[in-house]
């Protein structure tokens, strides 16, 4: 796996172009090729975000584009009990927006799954089972800051015993995180559709920090 | 349209208080979709909502290329959720809706210091297409309607403010009142000063402390902005405003953008306060003070309750510049005989600061400003004549006191000054003795200490302020 990584201050993103940086740091024997998929985040001008001030992106797979790795930090957040809503689309591009929990990084942080609120017949199963479009926004209810990731679901079958201890494990954490809040624990429990989860996982694409504030939105 | 949508969205106002994050679903022409969380969905007819722009750059740029989105709300209650399909319209920078979403911002930015910072750029108003519950088996919750409670308790109220012989009585009248009659455990009153720039605590109830001489600046914090706005503000939950703007704080220092947040206002308050409300006193068109409620709970003031705390701040406003009136109009310019005042008690140590015309009894801070002079009046009066009767006239005509014409708030002043005294044990008493008339006593003589100030302090403070 060819590795590349920029780091500083993200600058002019381009949805097609990928992220530009200051003093990039190249790591690995290979240059970043190829083009992004996915959504941009569509904000121009570079501030420092609240995570850490790395993109990471990889040649992976067989089609060799370029692909998002999540940082350990990233990763820590996005397995931490935050809560999780997914967008979908049809083919006329309304969208629909549901819920997912036990969501997943793989090792090398390319690949996310996730259980997601989506009963058979609903759009947003009809949409996953249709085109794959995805995207996932990670935010706590206690601080703040959010992550979105995108992709393109590749596998969409229904939980097994692993995935779905994975998903009372996310609950409760997100569960006492709302307690926090003051809200009374049946509330986020009421969320927790655990007979409408649909498994799916897909290579991540593109990442945008979602933190309220001058940086919401830049593609880290 | 709204006969067409299955939940109409009346129905579900106690979701769209902002309470929780709601998220909005969006998509790109290309076919890329994008989810972000919103700050607040605002009701604005049954047709329609207005969302919050603030951060959602690509939110923006696909609304602009694909009119559809789709909001889940969620009631804090029960977890209920619901989906919203809506179209984008327009997006509004001014007007009433605007000016209502912004106050709500404003009021939770400004609570921890970042006003200016969380800045409301638009409210994106869309049309809504459809609203369904996330499952079938919801059951769509009752919003907290008053109705007829709302009357009978309103009415209730007003008796007991009529029943009120003065400015004090009413105070007291009106905050056990929203407790017993409304549930709202936890209140201040203030009272705006002369130049209509800051406002001062007069009485609360429900702390463990009172908040009688606390201060907040018109235009800060949930108070301040409700009063610079004339206009109800509901924080239906505080812990997550914090939260938000604390991360927000951290990202701009991050940022080294050299941004410092503004202080907080010290205020007592509920350790564990998740909601709260600022509810403007106008009388005669003026502001005349703010009601501050708080709740431990979350989503206690919300849209459905904005109605009826305006009628309750109008009522109370109406109700104590009637009684500022009375006092007014039925001053005696001479008091009643003196009586001499008790010195069995050791001495009584008053020190009077110039520069903020702040006073110290026996060490304890009393009250500065206004009131400050006012109490350095009465002490001074009484250890040069002996006088223990004073009327509200007297002070309203001294010239030195610098009391604003006809916007005096003195019953307020006298009220705050009292509450202060019974915070230092009782050891100087005012007691209103008659309409228009009080009474000075203390335990013991008073030795008097004046530390003068001519410097640029004395000149910051000039008569007319707070």
């Amino acid at each position: 796996m060819v590795e590349w990584c920029a780091v500083g201050l993200l600058t002019t993103p381009s949805r097609f172009a990928g992220p530009a940086v200051c003093g990039a740091v190249r790591m690995g024997c290979g240059v970043a090729g190829g083009g992004l998929s996915g959504g941009g985040g569509g904000v121009a001008g570079g501030s420092a975000y609240a995570f850490a001030m790395v993109a990471t992106y990889s040649r992976v797979g067989e089609g060799g584009g370029l692909r998002a790795v999540l940082d350990s930090a990233q990763v820590e957040f996005v397995h931490g009990g935050v809560a999780t809503a997914v967008a979908t689309r049809d083919r006329d591009l309304v969208p629909a927006v549901t819920r997912a929990f036990g969501p997943q990084v793989s090792p090398e942080g390319s690949v996310l799954s996730l259980c997601v609120v989506a009963a058979v017949g609903s759009r947003s199963r009809i949409n996953l089972e249709g085109n794959g479009a995805i995207a996932v926004v990670f935010s706590p209810p206690t601080v703040a800051r959010g992550l979105q990731v995108k992709g393109v679901v590749r596998e969409l079958r229904e939980p097994g015993p692993i995935e779905l201890a994975r998903a009372e494990e996310h609950l409760l954490a997100f569960v006492a995180q709302c307690v926090q809040l003051g809200i009374a624990p049946e509330a986020p429990r009421r969320l927790f559709a655990r007979d409408d989860f649909v498994w799916v996982q897909f290579p991540i694409d593109d990442v945008f920090d979602q933190t309220p504030g001058r940086g919401a939105g830049r593609r880290l | 349209m709204s006969g067409q949508l299955a939940v109409p969205l009346e129905s579900i106002r106690h979701c769209l208080r902002g309470v929780v994050p709601s998220q909005i679903a969006t998509c790109s022409a290309d076919g890329v979709p994008n989810v972000t969380t919103l700050s607040i969905v605002h009701y604005v007819d049954p047709e329609r909502v207005a969302l919050t722009r603030q951060f959602f750059n690509k939110t923006s740029v696909n609304l602009r290329e694909n009119p559809r989105a789709q909001v889940v709300v969620v009631d804090v209650s029960s977890g209920e959720q619901f989906l919203l399909d809506t179209e984008f319209l327009h997006t509004e920078t001014e007007g009433a809706t605007f000016d209502a979403v912004e106050a709500n911002l404003d009021a939770v930015a400004s609570q921890t210091g970042m006003t200016g910072v969380f800045r409301l750029r638009g409210v994106d108003i869309h049309r809504v297409l459809a609203c369904v519950a996330f499952d079938d088996a919801v059951v769509v919750a009752p919003d907290r309607h008053w109705g007829r409670n709302a009357i009978v308790a309103l009415d209730e109220l007003a008796r007991r403010l009529s029943m009120c012989a003065d400015y004090s009585q009413a105070t007291q009248a009106a905050l056990d009142a929203l407790a017993d009659l409304f549930g709202f455990e936890q209140s201040i009153l203030f009272a705006i000063d002369g130049r209509g720039e800051r406002l001062f605590a007069i009485t609360s109830n429900g702390y463990a402390v009172s908040a009688a001489g606390a201060e907040v600046a018109v235009g800060v914090g949930a108070i301040g902005v409700a009063a610079a706005r004339r206009r109800v503000v509901c924080v239906p939950s505080m812990a997550r405003g914090r939260s938000m703007h604390a991360a927000m704080a951290q990202t701009i220092e991050e940022a080294g953008a050299g941004w410092a947040p503004a202080s907080e206002i010290p205020l007592p308050g509920l350790d564990r306060a998740q909601s709260s409300a600022a509810v403007p006193l106008v009388a005669r068109g003026e502001l005349t003070g703010m009601l501050y409620l708080e709740s431990e709970r979350a989503g206690e003031f919300g849209p459905g309750d904005e109605r009826l705390l305006r009628i309750i701040g109008s009522q109370l406003a109406a109700a104590l510049a009637g009684l500022q009136a009375d006092e007014r109009e039925g001053a005696v310019v001479a008091g009643p005989p003196d009586v001499p005042i008790a010195r069995s008690g050791p001495p009584i140590a008053v020190i009077y600061y110039q520069a903020d015309d702040t006073i110290f009894i026996d060490g304890d801070y009393v009250v500065k400003g206004v009131a400050g002079r006012i109490l350095w009046k009465l002490m001074r009066e009484h250890a040069t004549s002996g006088r223990t009767a004073f009327t509200n006239r007297e002070l309203r005509l001294d010239e030195q006191l610098g009391l604003p014409a006809g916007n005096e708030n003195l019953e307020a002043r006298l009220l705050l000054l009292r509450k202060r005294l019974d915070g230092i044990g009782g050891i100087v008493q005012l007691e209103r003795v008659g309409r228009g008339r009080f009474e000075l006593s203390m335990t013991g003589p008073a030795a008097l200490s004046e530390v003068a100030t001519a410097g640029p302090m004395r000149a910051a403070h000039p008569p007319g302020d707070q």
